[in-house]
Order: C-alpha cells, then sequence, then structure tokens
C-alpha cells in the first residue's frame, strides 16, 4: 500500500516538476513580477507532528526565470523544534513514536516550479510545487529519517521598491518518511507559514 | 493540478493517526527507565517490563490506570477478570492488590 501510493506520488511529482524552459522568450520584459534570477531569505513557522518536525522555520530560496509566467523555484529550510522522548514501545514491542506539533528538527532542500498568476500593480499572487528531501531528527529520542514530500503551496510577491520584494505563503509538505529504529516508512506531513524577502540579482 | 492535491490531502490525513491504549506514561515495554516516563518495572510481575510512574493517589495516573500500594505505589491497570490483562501480553494476571493511599482493595495487572 504504501510502496505503491509512493510510486504513484513520486509519478505525479515527476510528471508536475519538469520545467518547460522558455528562458529566451522571457527575458527582458520590464513587467514581469520577478527578475531572471533572484535569491531570497524567509522566516516562519512550521506545523508538524508524528515524525513531522515543527518549530521556527528559516530558509533561503532562489528563482530562475524559465518562462514568461514561470520559475524555478529552489530553497534550503531549517526546522527547529523541542520536545522531550516520547518514543515507547507497546505490548507488541514496536516503537510508537507520536511527536509534538512543534518538535524536532528538518533540514530540507527544495526544488520546483512557481508560477506567477495574474496579480494588480505590485501585488503578484503565485502557486508553486515541487518536491523535497528533508532530513529529519529527534534528539531526545535518537529518532532519525529521510523524508520526500511533496511541496505544494501558494502565496502572494509584493514589490517594494527596485529589484526588491516581500513574500508570504503557506505551504503543505505531504509525503513519506523512512525511519530508523524499525519504525520503517511513515507518513510524513508538515504546514508551514512564512514571510521573507526576495532580490533581484539579474 | 487536482489529482496532486487529492494526493497532498490523502498523504497529509494519513500522516494524523492515533496510538496504542499503553502510553510512555504507563502501560509500555521496557528494559531500562530511559525507555519509560517515569520508571520501568521488570521482572516475573512485570513481564516484558512495564512503564509507570510514582504516585500519591488516581489523580495522578494516567490513561485509566490507578495508583496501587506496590513498588511505594504506583500506576496500573485495573481489572475485573484475567481477560482484562491480555492487552499486556502472556503471564499477565488480574491480581488482588491494595489501592494507595486509601488501602482499599482493588484488582490490578500484574505478572503470575
Amino acid at each position: 500500500m504504501s510502496r505503491g501510493l509512493g510510486l504513484a506520488t513520486a509519478a505525479v511529482l515527476l510528471a508536475a516538476a519538469v520545467p518547460v524552459a522558455h528562458a529566451d522568450e522571457a527575458a527582458g520584459s520590464d513587467d514581469a513580477p520577478a527578475g531572471n534570477q533572484e535569491l531570497g531569505a524567509r522566516l516562519g513557522l512550521a506545523v508538524g507532528g508524528r515524525v513531522s518536525p515543527g518549530g521556527l522555520l528559516i530558509g533561503g530560496t532562489y528563482l530562475y526565470r524559465l518562462s514568461e509566467k514561470d520559475w524555478f523555484d529552489g530553497g534550503v529550510g531549517f526546522v527547529y523544534g523541542g520536545g522531550d522522548a516520547v518514543c515507547f514501545r507497546d505490548r507488541q514491542n514496536n516503537l510508537q513514536c507520536d511527536e509534538g506539533v512543534l518538535d524536532g528538527f528538518a533540514a530540507e532542500v527544495t526544488a520546483g516550479i512557481r508560477r506567477f498568476l495574474p496579480g494588480r500593480g505590485d501585488f503578484h499572487p503565485f502557486i508553486h510545487g515541487g518536491l523535497a528531501v528533508r532530513f529529519v531528527s529527534y534528539g531526545a529520542d535518537n529518532l532519525r529519517g529521510l523524508a520526500i514530500p511533496l511541496w505544494i503551496g501558494a502565496g502572494v510577491r509584493v514589490r517594494v521598491a527596485d529589484g526588491v520584494a516581500v513574500v508570504g505563503g503557506a505551504d503543505l509538505e505531504p509525503g513519506l518518511a523512512f525511519m530508523n529504529h524499525g519504525l520503517g516508512i511513515e507518513p510524513h506531513g508538515a504546514l508551514s507559514i512564512s514571510a521573507g524577502v526576495e532580490f533581484k540579482i539579474q | 493540478m487536482r489529482r496532486v492535491a487529492a494526493i497532498a490531502l490523502l498523504l497529509l490525513a494519513a500522516s494524523c493517526g492515533g496510538s496504542d491504549e499503553v502510553s510512555r506514561d504507563v502501560g509500555a515495554r521496557c528494559d531500562t527507565n530511559d525507555e519509560c516516563a517515569g520508571r520501568c518495572l521488570s521482572g516475573g510481575d512485570y513481564p516484558g517490563g512495564f512503564c509507570t510512574i510514582a504516585c500519591d493517589s488516581d489523580a495522578d495516573c494516567t490513561g485509566g490506570s490507578v495508583c496501587v500500594d506496590v513498588e511505594g505505589g504506583v500506576c496500573l491497570f485495573p481489572c475485573n477478570a484475567a481477560g482484562d490483562c491480555t492487552f499486556l501480553g502472556n503471564g499477565w494476571s488480574c491480581m488482588d492488590e491494595t489501592a494507595h493511599p486509601s488501602n482499599e482493595p482493588v484488582k490490578a495487572c500484574l505478572g503470575g
């Protein structure tokens, strides 16, 4: 069941994440919602649970223009939560871990596509999605793993100065996590909200 | 896009689940205290090990457990018949014990 779901997820991701590069046709438009290349930083809150870390979210983003509406949207992120040990062995000797929604630590790399929707003035809403790879850790339980979730979300970007924009949005990261201590494959799900700033570098 | 959203919601829903009737506080298997919120009781009276917490009354106990006058007062699962203790595994029975601190008779799951 989990394996089948994982394969289906991977297939959908691959289909959704293959970029169609039209950089040539996109270059040079002053009305574009973002520059050809941009770097950004963001700060927010992630909510997880079970084996999905939550807490303070700090991240960086990189945008690369692919077409009139689409940008490659990549980044790194770190989630810092708290938490005491919560794992235990049930009477069948299976490890049970139900970590708190603001517990744990995660480091992730994301890659996907950001599509800008029709905006007004300096306001540019967008949707984005792709794939993430997350290292997941709960120190108090000595529990670690690797999660491969989908990464989907939406937000708005507001240009505040020439080459500078503030960005806010929310993201979901549902997927699967491969955990140690015999937990094996576990469902993974995290919700985050964040705000940040993006700078045009080209 | 709708399919992606549907799969996302499915995976998110699957990530929200419940746990067992036992917990790290009371009832989990253990070999050492590190595996428990309180202490790990082991030996023949606790087959497979038994996480529990010290108590002064039933109010200190979680998960439906009661405060029993063993080991200076610890939380154990109450029972009426041997079958009530089978969820703890082989070797567990319903035993006559004394409630803590009332000293009233109480039946609790113990090895034996």
